[in-house]
Protein backbone atom coordinates (compact mmCIF):
# COMPACT_ATOMS: atom_id res chain seq x y z
CA UNK A 1 0.00 0.00 0.00
CA UNK A 2 2.56 2.50 1.28
CA UNK A 3 4.40 4.10 -2.13
CA UNK A 4 6.19 6.38 -0.07
CA UNK A 5 8.73 6.31 2.84
CA UNK A 6 7.98 7.25 6.02
CA UNK A 7 11.51 9.97 5.66
CA UNK A 8 9.85 10.95 2.19
CA UNK A 9 6.36 11.29 3.00
CA UNK A 10 6.57 15.00 4.58
CA UNK A 11 8.73 16.55 1.81
CA UNK A 12 6.05 15.45 -0.42
CA UNK A 13 3.29 16.41 1.29
CA UNK A 14 4.62 19.99 2.48
CA UNK A 15 5.21 20.89 -1.45
CA UNK A 16 2.08 19.40 -2.66
CA UNK A 17 0.15 20.94 -0.35
CA UNK A 18 1.94 24.54 -1.79
CA UNK A 19 0.77 23.72 -4.98
CA UNK A 20 -2.66 24.09 -3.11
CA UNK A 21 -1.82 27.50 -2.56
CA UNK A 22 -1.38 26.86 1.50
CA UNK A 23 0.85 29.58 3.15
CA UNK A 24 2.18 27.53 6.06
CA UNK A 25 2.33 23.21 6.09
CA UNK A 26 3.94 21.50 8.76
CA UNK A 27 3.80 17.56 8.11
CA UNK A 28 5.51 15.41 10.87
CA UNK A 29 5.45 11.54 10.49
CA UNK A 30 6.21 9.29 13.34
CA UNK A 31 6.89 5.57 13.52
CA UNK A 32 6.56 4.05 16.79
CA UNK A 33 7.56 0.72 17.39
CA UNK A 34 6.56 -0.58 20.85
CA UNK A 35 6.27 -3.73 23.04
CA UNK A 36 4.43 -4.60 25.66
CA UNK A 37 4.52 -7.22 28.97
CA UNK A 38 1.56 -7.45 30.51
CA UNK A 39 1.46 -9.63 34.16
CA UNK A 40 -0.86 -10.18 36.55
CA UNK A 41 -1.10 -11.95 39.77
CA UNK A 42 2.60 -13.34 39.01
CA UNK A 43 1.78 -14.43 35.80
CA UNK A 44 2.88 -12.89 32.24
CA UNK A 45 -0.13 -12.72 30.43
CA UNK A 46 0.22 -10.53 27.44
CA UNK A 47 3.34 -10.13 25.08
CA UNK A 48 2.12 -7.57 22.24
CA UNK A 49 4.03 -5.90 19.63
CA UNK A 50 2.80 -2.91 18.09
CA UNK A 51 3.55 -0.68 14.97
CA UNK A 52 1.64 2.49 14.16
CA UNK A 53 2.84 4.93 11.28
CA UNK A 54 1.11 8.12 11.05
CA UNK A 55 1.29 12.03 9.55
CA UNK A 56 -0.03 14.97 11.25
CA UNK A 57 -0.51 17.39 8.54
CA UNK A 58 -0.65 21.62 10.28
CA UNK A 59 -2.14 23.60 7.22
CA UNK A 60 -3.00 27.84 7.12
CA UNK A 61 -4.55 29.48 4.53
CA UNK A 62 -5.71 32.73 4.80
CA UNK A 63 -5.38 32.48 8.99
CA UNK A 64 -7.90 29.13 8.72
CA UNK A 65 -6.14 26.56 10.19
CA UNK A 66 -6.66 23.24 9.56
CA UNK A 67 -4.91 19.84 11.29
CA UNK A 68 -5.36 16.49 10.39
CA UNK A 69 -3.51 12.73 10.36
CA UNK A 70 -3.18 9.78 7.87
CA UNK A 71 -2.45 6.42 8.39
CA UNK A 72 -1.58 5.60 4.70
CA UNK A 73 2.06 6.50 3.23
CA UNK A 74 0.66 7.04 -0.50
CA UNK A 75 0.75 9.97 -3.10
CA UNK A 76 -3.20 8.86 -3.53
CA UNK A 77 -4.03 9.21 0.02
CA UNK A 78 -1.73 12.52 0.47
CA UNK A 79 -4.28 14.39 -2.45
CA UNK A 80 -6.97 12.72 -1.55
CA UNK A 81 -6.24 14.46 2.06
CA UNK A 82 -4.91 18.09 0.68
CA UNK A 83 -8.40 18.12 -1.96
CA UNK A 84 -10.72 17.17 1.39
CA UNK A 85 -8.79 19.69 3.20
CA UNK A 86 -9.02 22.90 0.71
CA UNK A 87 -12.89 21.76 0.28
CA UNK A 88 -13.52 21.92 3.56
CA UNK A 89 -10.84 25.12 4.89
CA UNK A 90 -13.50 27.95 2.60
CA UNK A 91 -16.08 26.66 5.34
CA UNK A 92 -14.01 27.66 8.40
CA UNK A 93 -13.64 30.91 9.95
CA UNK A 94 -10.19 32.59 9.98
CA UNK A 95 -8.00 32.46 13.34
CA UNK A 96 -7.03 36.20 14.22
CA UNK A 97 -4.17 36.01 16.35
CA UNK A 98 -2.60 33.63 14.38
CA UNK A 99 0.84 34.36 13.56
CA UNK A 100 2.86 31.92 11.46
CA UNK A 101 5.76 28.86 11.78
CA UNK A 102 9.17 29.29 12.85
CA UNK A 103 11.65 29.81 9.85
CA UNK A 104 15.34 29.50 10.62
CA UNK A 105 18.15 27.33 9.35
CA UNK A 106 18.30 25.43 13.24
CA UNK A 107 21.24 23.06 13.83
CA UNK A 108 20.30 20.90 15.87
CA UNK A 109 22.49 19.71 18.72
CA UNK A 110 22.37 15.57 19.60
CA UNK A 111 21.05 15.40 23.28
CA UNK A 112 23.09 12.57 25.09
CA UNK A 113 21.16 9.00 26.09
CA UNK A 114 17.63 9.26 24.11
CA UNK A 115 18.28 6.21 22.39
CA UNK A 116 19.67 2.89 23.23
CA UNK A 117 19.48 0.12 20.73
CA UNK A 118 19.50 -2.28 23.85
CA UNK A 119 15.64 -1.17 23.78
CA UNK A 120 15.22 -0.89 20.13
CA UNK A 121 16.52 -5.31 20.32
CA UNK A 122 15.40 -5.96 23.50
CA UNK A 123 12.77 -8.39 22.41
CA UNK A 124 12.43 -11.82 24.80
CA UNK A 125 14.79 -10.26 27.05
CA UNK A 126 11.86 -8.42 28.25
CA UNK A 127 10.62 -11.63 29.70
CA UNK A 128 13.15 -11.80 31.84
CA UNK A 129 12.94 -8.02 33.30
CA UNK A 130 9.31 -8.70 33.84
CA UNK A 131 10.17 -12.59 35.87
CA UNK A 132 13.06 -10.21 37.20
CA UNK A 133 10.41 -7.83 38.98
CA UNK A 134 7.77 -9.97 40.02
CA UNK A 135 10.31 -12.31 41.79
CA UNK A 136 11.50 -9.30 43.71
CA UNK A 137 8.22 -7.86 44.58
CA UNK A 138 7.49 -11.54 46.03
CA UNK A 139 10.64 -12.02 47.86
CA UNK A 140 10.05 -8.37 49.53
CA UNK A 141 6.88 -9.28 50.60
CA UNK A 142 4.42 -9.29 48.18
CA UNK A 143 1.46 -11.84 47.79
CA UNK A 144 0.52 -10.82 44.32
CA UNK A 145 2.15 -8.24 42.21
CA UNK A 146 0.23 -6.77 38.20
CA UNK A 147 1.72 -4.48 36.16
CA UNK A 148 3.07 -3.72 32.24
CA UNK A 149 6.76 -3.09 31.00
CA UNK A 150 6.31 -0.85 27.63
CA UNK A 151 9.53 -0.40 25.43
CA UNK A 152 9.82 0.81 21.82
CA UNK A 153 11.51 3.11 19.22
CA UNK A 154 9.94 6.50 18.07
CA UNK A 155 11.44 7.87 14.76
CA UNK A 156 10.83 11.13 13.88
CA UNK A 157 10.24 13.01 10.62
CA UNK A 158 9.40 16.33 9.93
CA UNK A 159 9.11 18.93 6.90
CA UNK A 160 8.17 22.46 6.98
CA UNK A 161 7.05 25.39 4.16
CA UNK A 162 9.48 27.66 5.53
CA UNK A 163 12.02 25.18 5.06
CA UNK A 164 12.78 22.83 8.02
CA UNK A 165 13.75 19.41 7.52
CA UNK A 166 14.49 17.11 10.52
CA UNK A 167 14.83 14.13 12.20
CA UNK A 168 15.20 12.41 15.20
CA UNK A 169 15.13 8.89 16.97
CA UNK A 170 14.11 7.84 20.63
CA UNK A 171 13.83 5.06 22.48
CA UNK A 172 12.02 4.41 25.97
CA UNK A 173 11.23 1.73 28.86
CA UNK A 174 8.73 1.75 31.50
CA UNK A 175 8.72 -0.98 33.90
CA UNK A 176 5.02 -0.26 35.88
CA UNK A 177 4.73 -2.87 39.14
CA UNK A 178 1.85 -3.00 41.64
CA UNK A 179 2.14 -5.30 44.50
CA UNK A 180 -0.81 -6.22 47.02
CA UNK A 181 -0.83 -7.44 50.37
CA UNK A 182 -4.15 -7.54 51.33
CA UNK A 183 -7.58 -6.56 50.05
CA UNK A 184 -6.58 -3.07 51.18
CA UNK A 185 -2.90 -2.61 50.95
CA UNK A 186 -1.03 -2.21 48.17
CA UNK A 187 2.94 -0.62 46.56
CA UNK A 188 3.28 1.06 43.63
CA UNK A 189 6.34 1.76 41.74
CA UNK A 190 7.90 2.58 38.77
CA UNK A 191 10.84 2.29 37.13
CA UNK A 192 11.56 4.06 33.44
CA UNK A 193 13.88 5.73 31.18
CA UNK A 194 15.95 6.16 27.99
CA UNK A 195 18.42 3.47 28.31
CA UNK A 196 17.62 -0.31 28.86
CA UNK A 197 20.47 0.69 32.42
CA UNK A 198 17.65 3.14 33.32
CA UNK A 199 15.14 0.61 34.13
CA UNK A 200 15.45 -1.26 37.30
CA UNK A 201 12.97 -3.83 37.45
CA UNK A 202 14.68 -5.54 40.71
CA UNK A 203 14.53 -1.99 42.66
CA UNK A 204 10.88 -1.37 41.49
CA UNK A 205 9.24 -5.07 42.28
CA UNK A 206 11.42 -4.78 45.42
CA UNK A 207 10.16 -1.22 46.60
CA UNK A 208 6.38 -1.95 45.19
CA UNK A 209 6.55 -5.10 47.26
CA UNK A 210 8.15 -3.51 50.98
CA UNK A 211 5.82 -0.38 50.62
CA UNK A 212 2.51 -2.90 50.30
CA UNK A 213 3.91 -5.01 53.08
CA UNK A 214 4.02 -1.59 54.93
CA UNK A 215 0.61 -0.77 54.06
CA UNK A 216 -1.09 -3.91 55.73
CA UNK A 217 -4.16 -3.45 58.04
CA UNK A 218 -4.92 0.30 57.24
CA UNK A 219 -6.67 2.42 60.27
CA UNK A 220 -8.91 4.98 59.22
CA UNK A 221 -8.35 8.49 60.09
CA UNK A 222 -10.25 11.88 60.71
CA UNK A 223 -10.68 14.29 58.06
CA UNK A 224 -8.42 17.69 59.02
CA UNK A 225 -5.48 19.75 58.34
CA UNK A 226 -2.45 18.08 57.90
CA UNK A 227 1.09 18.04 56.76
CA UNK A 228 1.47 15.96 53.45
CA UNK A 229 4.97 14.20 52.15
CA UNK A 230 4.17 13.13 48.64
CA UNK A 231 6.72 10.44 47.14
CA UNK A 232 7.65 11.39 43.34
CA UNK A 233 4.71 8.71 42.19
CA UNK A 234 2.00 11.17 43.84
CA UNK A 235 3.33 13.70 41.97
CA UNK A 236 3.76 12.98 38.56
CA UNK A 237 -0.38 13.33 38.84
CA UNK A 238 0.21 16.79 40.42
CA UNK A 239 2.58 18.44 38.97
CA UNK A 240 1.80 17.16 35.55
CA UNK A 241 -1.35 19.35 35.74
CA UNK A 242 1.00 22.45 36.94
CA UNK A 243 3.24 21.90 33.93
CA UNK A 244 -0.04 21.38 31.54
CA UNK A 245 -1.15 24.99 33.21
CA UNK A 246 1.98 26.55 32.14
CA UNK A 247 1.20 26.18 28.34
CA UNK A 248 -0.75 29.27 27.10
CA UNK A 249 -3.30 27.29 25.34
CA UNK A 250 -4.26 26.32 28.87
CA UNK A 251 -4.08 29.82 30.23
CA UNK A 252 -6.33 30.97 27.16
CA UNK A 253 -8.77 28.72 26.90
CA UNK A 254 -9.29 28.57 30.62
CA UNK A 255 -8.04 26.03 32.01
CA UNK A 256 -5.10 27.39 33.87
CA UNK A 257 -4.95 28.31 37.55
CA UNK A 258 -1.65 30.74 36.27
CA UNK A 259 -3.69 32.89 34.57
CA UNK A 260 -2.89 36.74 35.10
CA UNK A 261 -0.02 35.91 37.26
CA UNK A 262 3.24 35.70 34.99
CA UNK A 263 6.06 37.26 36.73
CA UNK A 264 3.89 36.88 40.01
CA UNK A 265 4.80 34.46 43.18
CA UNK A 266 2.71 31.55 42.38
CA UNK A 267 4.75 29.06 45.00
CA UNK A 268 6.98 28.34 48.08
CA UNK A 269 10.36 30.50 47.12
CA UNK A 270 11.92 26.67 47.85
CA UNK A 271 9.82 25.34 44.40
CA UNK A 272 11.52 25.56 41.03
CA UNK A 273 10.65 23.90 38.03
CA UNK A 274 11.92 23.77 34.62
CA UNK A 275 9.98 22.52 31.21
CA UNK A 276 13.14 20.56 29.36
CA UNK A 277 13.21 19.27 25.85
CA UNK A 278 16.99 18.76 26.38
CA UNK A 279 17.57 16.74 29.28
CA UNK A 280 19.50 13.43 28.86
CA UNK A 281 17.68 10.04 29.80
CA UNK A 282 14.12 11.14 30.64
CA UNK A 283 11.48 10.55 28.56
CA UNK A 284 9.94 13.28 26.59
CA UNK A 285 13.56 14.68 25.35
CA UNK A 286 13.76 15.49 21.84
CA UNK A 287 15.61 17.06 19.37
CA UNK A 288 13.31 19.79 18.08
CA UNK A 289 9.53 20.36 18.48
CA UNK A 290 6.45 20.18 16.28
CA UNK A 291 8.07 23.37 13.74
CA UNK A 292 11.09 22.91 13.98
CA UNK A 293 12.32 24.48 16.85
CA UNK A 294 15.33 22.93 18.61
CA UNK A 295 14.49 22.10 21.81
CA UNK A 296 15.38 24.55 24.96
CA UNK A 297 15.67 24.27 28.85
CA UNK A 298 13.07 26.66 30.19
CA UNK A 299 12.86 27.90 34.03
CA UNK A 300 9.33 28.14 34.37
CA UNK A 301 8.71 28.87 37.77
CA UNK A 302 12.07 30.10 39.92
CA UNK A 303 11.92 29.85 43.69
CA UNK A 304 8.59 30.34 43.19
CA UNK A 305 8.26 33.24 40.30
CA UNK A 306 6.10 31.95 37.49
CA UNK A 307 8.95 32.87 34.60
CA UNK A 308 7.21 31.90 31.40
CA UNK A 309 4.32 30.38 29.61
CA UNK A 310 5.16 27.79 27.42
CA UNK A 311 4.95 28.76 23.86
CA UNK A 312 5.43 27.82 20.23
CA UNK A 313 6.44 30.51 17.52
CA UNK A 314 2.51 31.80 16.52
CA UNK A 315 1.65 32.51 20.41
CA UNK A 316 4.74 34.01 21.38
CA UNK A 317 4.81 36.02 18.35
CA UNK A 318 1.13 37.25 20.01
CA UNK A 319 2.62 37.74 23.05
CA UNK A 320 5.65 39.40 21.87
CA UNK A 321 8.04 37.07 22.92
CA UNK A 322 10.16 34.71 22.46
CA UNK A 323 8.99 30.45 21.38
CA UNK A 324 9.81 28.37 24.35
CA UNK A 325 10.35 25.61 22.00
CA UNK A 326 7.40 23.91 23.05
CA UNK A 327 4.88 23.53 20.07
CA UNK A 328 2.19 21.52 19.90
CA UNK A 329 1.11 23.84 16.89
CA UNK A 330 -2.16 24.09 18.08
CA UNK A 331 -1.57 23.53 21.99
CA UNK A 332 2.32 24.30 23.35
CA UNK A 333 2.97 21.14 25.46
CA UNK A 334 5.08 20.55 28.09
CA UNK A 335 7.98 17.94 27.58
CA UNK A 336 9.98 16.64 30.96
CA UNK A 337 8.87 19.10 34.08
CA UNK A 338 11.70 19.16 35.94
CA UNK A 339 11.68 20.05 39.91
CA UNK A 340 14.72 21.48 41.72
CA UNK A 341 16.03 19.08 44.59
CA UNK A 342 16.32 20.45 47.69
CA UNK A 343 18.83 19.30 50.48
CA UNK A 344 16.32 17.25 52.55
CA UNK A 345 16.86 14.00 53.04
CA UNK A 346 13.86 11.46 52.67
CA UNK A 347 14.28 10.30 56.76
CA UNK A 348 14.94 14.37 58.13
CA UNK A 349 11.27 14.95 55.64
CA UNK A 350 9.37 12.49 57.94
CA UNK A 351 11.05 14.18 61.32
CA UNK A 352 9.94 17.14 60.27
CA UNK A 353 5.76 16.43 60.59
CA UNK A 354 4.29 16.64 63.71
CA UNK A 355 1.04 15.18 62.18
CA UNK A 356 0.85 14.44 58.94
CA UNK A 357 0.65 11.95 56.34
CA UNK A 358 2.71 9.93 53.69
CA UNK A 359 1.32 9.75 50.33
CA UNK A 360 3.26 7.27 47.89
CA UNK A 361 0.34 7.88 44.74
CA UNK A 362 -2.26 9.52 43.91
CA UNK A 363 -5.05 9.12 40.82
CA UNK A 364 -8.27 10.71 39.58
CA UNK A 365 -6.72 14.43 40.15
CA UNK A 366 -9.70 16.56 39.49
CA UNK A 367 -10.13 20.36 39.20
CA UNK A 368 -13.62 21.92 40.48
CA UNK A 369 -12.30 25.34 39.00
CA UNK A 370 -9.39 25.05 36.82
CA UNK A 371 -8.71 28.52 36.95
CA UNK A 372 -9.11 29.03 40.80
CA UNK A 373 -7.46 26.11 40.80
CA UNK A 374 -9.46 23.94 43.47
CA UNK A 375 -9.22 20.51 43.12
CA UNK A 376 -9.25 17.18 44.60
CA UNK A 377 -6.81 13.85 44.32
CA UNK A 378 -7.34 10.68 46.13
CA UNK A 379 -4.17 8.98 47.44
CA UNK A 380 -4.18 5.12 46.06
CA UNK A 381 -2.12 2.28 47.75
CA UNK A 382 0.12 3.18 51.10
CA UNK A 383 -0.94 5.82 52.96
CA UNK A 384 1.06 6.05 55.91
CA UNK A 385 -0.09 8.60 59.33
CA UNK A 386 3.10 10.32 60.79
CA UNK A 387 3.35 10.88 64.15
CA UNK A 388 5.89 13.33 65.90
CA UNK A 389 8.25 12.63 63.40
CA UNK A 390 7.45 8.73 62.66
CA UNK A 391 5.52 7.16 60.54
CA UNK A 392 3.16 5.51 62.49
CA UNK A 393 0.60 3.12 60.80
CA UNK A 394 -0.76 2.84 57.31
CA UNK A 395 -4.41 4.61 57.21
CA UNK A 396 -7.14 4.56 54.11
CA UNK A 397 -10.42 6.18 52.88
CA UNK A 398 -9.01 9.73 52.70
CA UNK A 399 -8.79 11.94 49.80
CA UNK A 400 -7.07 15.50 49.68
CA UNK A 401 -8.58 18.35 48.82
CA UNK A 402 -7.05 21.52 48.06
CA UNK A 403 -6.41 24.42 45.67
CA UNK A 404 -3.13 24.01 44.06
CA UNK A 405 -1.59 27.32 44.27
CA UNK A 406 -2.32 27.04 47.69
CA UNK A 407 -0.80 23.53 48.06
CA UNK A 408 2.72 25.39 45.80
CA UNK A 409 2.81 28.15 48.77
CA UNK A 410 2.57 25.25 51.08
CA UNK A 411 5.44 23.39 50.13
CA UNK A 412 7.82 23.83 53.41
CA UNK A 413 10.60 20.98 52.13
CA UNK A 414 12.28 19.73 48.89
CA UNK A 415 13.91 16.22 49.01
CA UNK A 416 17.71 15.87 47.64
CA UNK A 417 16.65 12.70 45.72
CA UNK A 418 14.98 12.90 42.44
CA UNK A 419 13.30 10.14 40.59
CA UNK A 420 11.22 10.33 37.29
CA UNK A 421 7.48 9.48 37.01
CA UNK A 422 4.90 9.99 34.99
CA UNK A 423 1.13 9.87 35.49
CA UNK A 424 -0.73 7.03 33.32
CA UNK A 425 -4.42 8.28 34.27
CA UNK A 426 -3.81 12.26 33.54
CA UNK A 427 -6.88 14.36 33.43
CA UNK A 428 -6.70 18.40 32.01
CA UNK A 429 -4.51 20.02 32.61
CA UNK A 430 -2.17 17.67 32.58
CA UNK A 431 -0.87 16.08 29.16
CA UNK A 432 0.42 12.88 31.03
CA UNK A 433 4.27 14.63 30.24
CA UNK A 434 7.08 12.94 32.70
CA UNK A 435 7.51 14.50 35.55
CA UNK A 436 11.28 14.01 37.60
CA UNK A 437 10.56 15.02 41.25
CA UNK A 438 12.12 15.18 44.88
CA UNK A 439 9.90 14.00 47.51
CA UNK A 440 8.05 17.03 48.58
CA UNK A 441 6.42 18.43 52.25
CA UNK A 442 3.70 20.83 52.34
CA UNK A 443 2.16 21.99 55.03
CA UNK A 444 -1.39 22.09 56.28
CA UNK A 445 -2.94 21.00 53.32
CA UNK A 446 -7.10 20.26 53.70
CA UNK A 447 -7.68 16.10 54.10
CA UNK A 448 -11.44 15.26 53.49
CA UNK A 449 -13.31 12.38 53.65
CA UNK A 450 -16.45 10.29 52.61
CA UNK A 451 -19.47 11.91 54.74
CA UNK A 452 -22.14 9.51 56.12
CA UNK B 1 -17.08 -17.07 37.29
CA UNK B 2 -19.43 -19.87 36.27
CA UNK B 3 -21.26 -16.94 34.36
CA UNK B 4 -21.59 -17.17 30.29
CA UNK B 5 -20.44 -14.27 28.33
CA UNK B 6 -22.77 -10.85 28.00
CA UNK B 7 -21.09 -9.73 24.82
CA UNK B 8 -19.25 -7.05 26.78
CA UNK B 9 -16.07 -7.41 25.12
CA UNK B 10 -14.94 -4.55 22.52
CA UNK B 11 -11.28 -3.07 21.33
CA UNK B 12 -10.46 0.21 19.77
CA UNK B 13 -8.71 -1.94 16.46
CA UNK B 14 -8.06 -5.20 15.30
CA UNK B 15 -4.85 -5.53 16.78
CA UNK B 16 -5.49 -4.44 20.25
CA UNK B 17 -6.61 -6.51 23.17
CA UNK B 18 -10.90 -6.51 23.26
CA UNK B 19 -11.98 -5.65 27.35
CA UNK B 20 -14.85 -6.20 29.05
CA UNK B 21 -16.62 -2.93 29.32
CA UNK B 22 -19.52 -1.09 29.29
CA UNK B 23 -21.60 0.29 26.39
CA UNK B 24 -24.75 2.08 26.42
CA UNK B 25 -24.96 2.35 30.18
CA UNK B 26 -27.91 4.05 31.37
CA UNK B 27 -30.14 3.96 34.97
CA UNK B 28 -33.81 2.71 34.12
CA UNK B 29 -36.53 5.08 34.55
CA UNK B 30 -39.24 5.58 37.39
CA UNK B 31 -42.55 6.47 37.22
CA UNK B 32 -42.23 10.59 38.48
CA UNK B 33 -41.85 13.62 36.92
CA UNK B 34 -38.32 15.89 37.53
CA UNK B 35 -41.04 18.81 39.10
CA UNK B 36 -42.51 15.81 41.52
CA UNK B 37 -39.01 14.91 42.66
CA UNK B 38 -38.62 18.51 43.41
CA UNK B 39 -41.50 19.26 45.20
CA UNK B 40 -41.47 16.39 47.30
CA UNK B 41 -38.43 18.24 49.13
CA UNK B 42 -38.80 20.99 51.91
CA UNK B 43 -34.93 21.74 52.17
CA UNK B 44 -32.80 19.93 49.18
CA UNK B 45 -30.44 21.32 46.87
CA UNK B 46 -30.72 20.40 42.77
CA UNK B 47 -28.34 19.61 41.07
CA UNK B 48 -28.24 20.37 37.00
CA UNK B 49 -24.57 19.28 36.69
CA UNK B 50 -21.26 18.68 38.67
CA UNK B 51 -17.22 18.44 37.89
CA UNK B 52 -14.40 17.47 40.23
CA UNK B 53 -15.40 14.22 39.69
CA UNK B 54 -13.40 11.41 41.43
CA UNK B 55 -12.91 7.76 43.08
CA UNK B 56 -10.91 5.54 44.47
CA UNK B 57 -10.02 2.58 42.99
CA UNK B 58 -12.24 0.14 45.02
CA UNK B 59 -15.05 2.43 43.76
CA UNK B 60 -15.96 3.39 47.15
CA UNK B 61 -14.91 7.04 48.17
CA UNK B 62 -16.96 9.02 45.50
CA UNK B 63 -17.04 12.84 45.03
CA UNK B 64 -18.49 15.16 42.96
CA UNK B 65 -18.67 18.91 43.85
CA UNK B 66 -22.35 20.73 41.60
CA UNK B 67 -22.07 23.47 38.70
CA UNK B 68 -25.35 24.22 37.94
CA UNK B 69 -27.01 24.14 40.90
CA UNK B 70 -29.88 24.93 43.36
CA UNK B 71 -31.30 25.63 46.53
CA UNK B 72 -34.38 24.01 46.64
CA UNK B 73 -37.11 25.18 49.40
CA UNK B 74 -40.44 23.93 49.91
CA UNK B 75 -41.04 22.14 47.21
CA UNK B 76 -39.54 24.93 44.93
CA UNK B 77 -36.42 25.87 42.93
CA UNK B 78 -34.51 29.01 44.78
CA UNK B 79 -31.52 30.95 44.51
CA UNK B 80 -28.31 29.59 42.76
CA UNK B 81 -25.78 27.53 45.47
CA UNK B 82 -22.35 27.65 44.85
CA UNK B 83 -19.95 24.30 45.01
CA UNK B 84 -22.04 22.16 46.67
CA UNK B 85 -19.89 18.96 47.91
CA UNK B 86 -20.76 15.46 47.45
CA UNK B 87 -18.16 13.50 49.23
CA UNK B 88 -20.00 10.20 49.49
CA UNK B 89 -19.36 6.44 49.52
CA UNK B 90 -20.98 4.67 46.95
CA UNK B 91 -23.37 2.68 48.79
CA UNK B 92 -24.69 5.82 50.50
CA UNK B 93 -25.34 7.40 47.17
CA UNK B 94 -27.26 4.57 46.05
CA UNK B 95 -28.64 3.38 49.39
CA UNK B 96 -30.03 7.39 49.55
CA UNK B 97 -32.05 6.96 46.04
CA UNK B 98 -36.05 7.87 47.44
CA UNK B 99 -37.41 8.69 44.16
CA UNK B 100 -36.88 8.25 40.17
CA UNK B 101 -38.16 10.11 37.40
CA UNK B 102 -39.33 8.93 34.24
CA UNK B 103 -37.51 11.25 31.38
CA UNK B 104 -34.16 9.37 30.25
CA UNK B 105 -31.67 11.82 29.39
CA UNK B 106 -28.85 9.94 27.45
CA UNK B 107 -25.36 11.53 26.61
CA UNK B 108 -22.39 10.39 24.35
CA UNK B 109 -19.08 10.17 26.42
CA UNK B 110 -16.14 7.95 26.32
CA UNK B 111 -14.59 4.98 28.38
CA UNK B 112 -10.97 4.77 28.74
CA UNK B 113 -9.63 1.52 29.49
CA UNK B 114 -6.42 -0.39 29.01
CA UNK B 115 -2.83 0.14 28.41
CA UNK B 116 -1.83 1.28 26.06
CA UNK B 117 -5.14 3.45 25.92
CA UNK B 118 -8.03 2.71 24.79
CA UNK B 119 -10.80 5.42 24.63
CA UNK B 120 -13.62 4.01 23.05
CA UNK B 121 -17.48 5.54 22.20
CA UNK B 122 -20.09 4.71 24.69
CA UNK B 123 -23.48 6.47 25.54
CA UNK B 124 -24.67 7.12 29.04
CA UNK B 125 -26.93 9.41 30.90
CA UNK B 126 -30.43 8.27 32.66
CA UNK B 127 -33.50 9.82 35.01
CA UNK B 128 -32.84 12.27 37.60
CA UNK B 129 -32.67 10.95 40.84
CA UNK B 130 -33.66 11.94 44.28
CA UNK B 131 -31.21 11.26 47.54
CA UNK B 132 -32.99 11.78 51.10
CA UNK B 133 -31.33 12.89 53.93
CA UNK B 134 -27.42 13.05 52.98
CA UNK B 135 -24.94 15.62 53.94
CA UNK B 136 -23.18 17.79 51.54
CA UNK B 137 -20.04 19.35 52.71
CA UNK B 138 -17.86 22.09 50.55
CA UNK B 139 -14.51 20.93 50.82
Amino acid sequence: MADLRIQELPTYAVKKAKKYGADDVIVHSILDKTGQVKFVNNEIVTIKNFENISADIFLVKDKKIVATNIKKFTTSEIDKTLSRIFKFIKYIPPTEDYNGIAKDHFHYKKIPNVYDRQIETLGSHSIDLVENAINSALRNGARRCTGVLDFGVTHVYLSTSTGVHAQDQETDACLSIRSFTSKDASGHKISCGTRLIDVKPAFAGAESGRIAQMAINPKKTGAGKYDVIFDPLALGDLLGGVAGATSIYSVESGMSFFKDKLKQKVASSKFSMRDSGRSPGDLASASFDEEGVPTKDTKVIEDGILKTYLHNTSTARKYKTKTTANAGLISPTPWNTIIKPGDAKYQNLIKRVQKGLLVTNTWYTTFQNYVKGDFSTIPRDAVFLIKNGRIAYPVKDIRISENILNLLESISAVGKKAEQVYSWAAEPPNVGNPVISPPILCKNLNITKSLK
Amino acid sequence: MGLESNGSSRSVDFDYEPIPRMSNTFMLPGKQTEHELIEGIRKGVYIKSFQEWNIDDKRFNFKAVGNDSYLIKNGKIAEPVKEPSLELTTPTIYGSIDAVAKHVRLMAGTCGKGEPEQDIPVTMGGPAIRLRRIRLGRS
